[in-house]
């Protein structure tokens, strides 16, 4: 495996040693070590390191400000602030800007790297998470099939992002040792068309619709994450949900900044069908 | 649904608001919604499970999210809602939402939250838990948000 390579930005050598020696185990690498936050952006830009330490008060500009630049030239940039200060309102303006995780110096060197294993953890859960999505395609199709009778004719997989929905979305979040959500995407006429199936009836109300296409969502996210409940056995990775809410208007985008989501569409005889499934990373 | 379901979120925007940079949070207007929220342009929904369940869609404008936005940021100018405002607004509700969450706990209902999904679009509309929701204003030095609450 690759080693994980780290830049410090901290203007005190002592704490650069610190830092070092805590990393010093053999799957990290110091590849860099900043005085001043100018100095860390330039080598940010040359070295593109996997993770970066930054002081909060440097010669040359605010600890946060610098962590800024980076993620502006990096918005998946991985920062963890490591400062004598950490309170409430440092904290919550760093992850405001993005900052992955606070530690308080002197750091102790097992807090530091349980931590930064965290964060490097997360990164790879998101290709463990991946194959959750079969599970909820299982879901998608079976249920289409088993609640209207339609047979799903093809199925098609797509990354684009953002999404944007075709006039009705339902949105399940996701939460537990996993965080994401799922949303069931759908034209209002295909909606109708559906609506009309799951009821086995000619005529529905909009009410009717929003309460069926809710509903199918929560059954298809009810299955999935039973199914991976089960994979995961222990109460502690348990994954629960949030119940439905439902945004109406076309050409508009859904946006979850943190997340990679894939979209399945079923094609069927009365149109497209759209599930959506994205995750944040575990906790 | 009880109204003191919302003083916990009000608790936390008067808490966090002023870590942010803001200097004057106030409530506004409290009413009770009915069946549709009306979006503002930006809607950011929260999710909530556990003992208490429902949505949270907090409202904005464009204008106000961006201000917002470049406020969090340190007054790094926002001129367009791109991928680092987006990813501000977010962590906003993420934090009032987790904020509020910790206030509930604290009075013996575990609530877990959802990670937050900002819709942006010109004109649409978005159901929370329940045809009624309660609507409170937050002004944050002249800038309104909007919380919509729906507990199940």
């Amino acid at each position: 495996m690759n080693k994980i390579r780290v830049l410090i930005v901290d203007d005190s050598p002592f704490s650069q040693r610190l830092i070092k020696d805590a990393l010093k185990e053999s799957k990290y690498e110091v590849c860099g070590c900043a005085g001043t936050g100018n100095d860390g952006i330039r080598q940010y830009r040359e070295l593109q390191p996997d993770l970066v330490t930054m002081d909060l008060t440097l010669p040359d500009m605010d600890g946060l400000e610098c962590c800024r630049e980076l993620l502006t030239i990096d918005p998946a940039g991985k920062i963890v602030v490591v400062s004598a200060m950490k309170d409430e309102a440092i904290i919550n303006r760093g992850t405001a800007i993005g900052v992955k995780a606070f530690f308080q110096k002197p750091v102790k060197s097992e807090e530091l790297l349980l931590g930064i294993e965290q964060i490097i953890k997360q990164q790879r859960n998101e290709a463990g998470q991946q194959h959750f999505l079969e599970y909820f395609t299982a879901a998608f199709t079976k249920n289409i099939t088993d609640m209207t009778g339609m047979d799903v004719i093809s199925i098609d997989h797509s990354t684009i992002q953002p999404v944007v929905s075709h006039g009705l979305g339902v949105i399940i979040g996701i939460t537990g040792s996993q965080q994401g959500r799922i949303m069931l995407d759908v034209s209002m006429d295909v909606a109708q068309e559906f609506t009309k199936r799951l009821l086995r009836t000619d005529a529905v109300a909009d009410e009717d619709v929003f309460n069926s296409i809710s509903e199918f969502t929560n059954i298809i996210a009810g299955h999935s994450i039973s199914e991976i409940n089960n994979v995961l056995k222990a109460k502690e990775f348990e994954i629960r949900l949030t119940p439905p809410s439902i945004i109406i208007g076309e050409s508009i985008a859904i946006i979850n900044p943190k997340m990679t989501s894939n979209t399945v569409t079923a094609k069927t005889a009365i149109g497209s069908l759209h599930m959506n499934v994205g995750f944040v990373g575990g906790k | 649904m009880d109204v003191k379901v919302i003083n916990p979120f009000i608790d936390a925007i008067m808490n966090i608001m002023p870590q942010l940079g803001f200097q004057n949070v106030v409530k506004g207007k409290l009413s009770v919604g009915d069946q549709f929220v009306e979006s503002k342009g930006i809607t950011v929904l929260v999710g909530l499970t556990d003992q208490l369940r429902g949505n949270i869609a907090y409202n904005f404008t464009e204008a106000t999210a961006m201000s917002i936005a470049s406020k969090m940021m340190m007054g790094m100018p926002v001129a367009t809602l791109d991928d680092l405002a987006q990813s501000a607004i977010s962590e906003l509700t993420n934090m009032v939402t987790g904020n509020a969450a910790t206030r509930f706990e604290k009075d013996g209902l575990r609530v877990d939250i959802s990670p937050p999904s900002l819709v942006v679009g010109e004109k649409f509309k978005l159901k929370v838990s329940g045809a009624k929701f309660l609507v409170v204003e937050m002004i944050a030095d002249s800038l309104v948000i909007e919380l919509n609450i729906g507990i199940e």
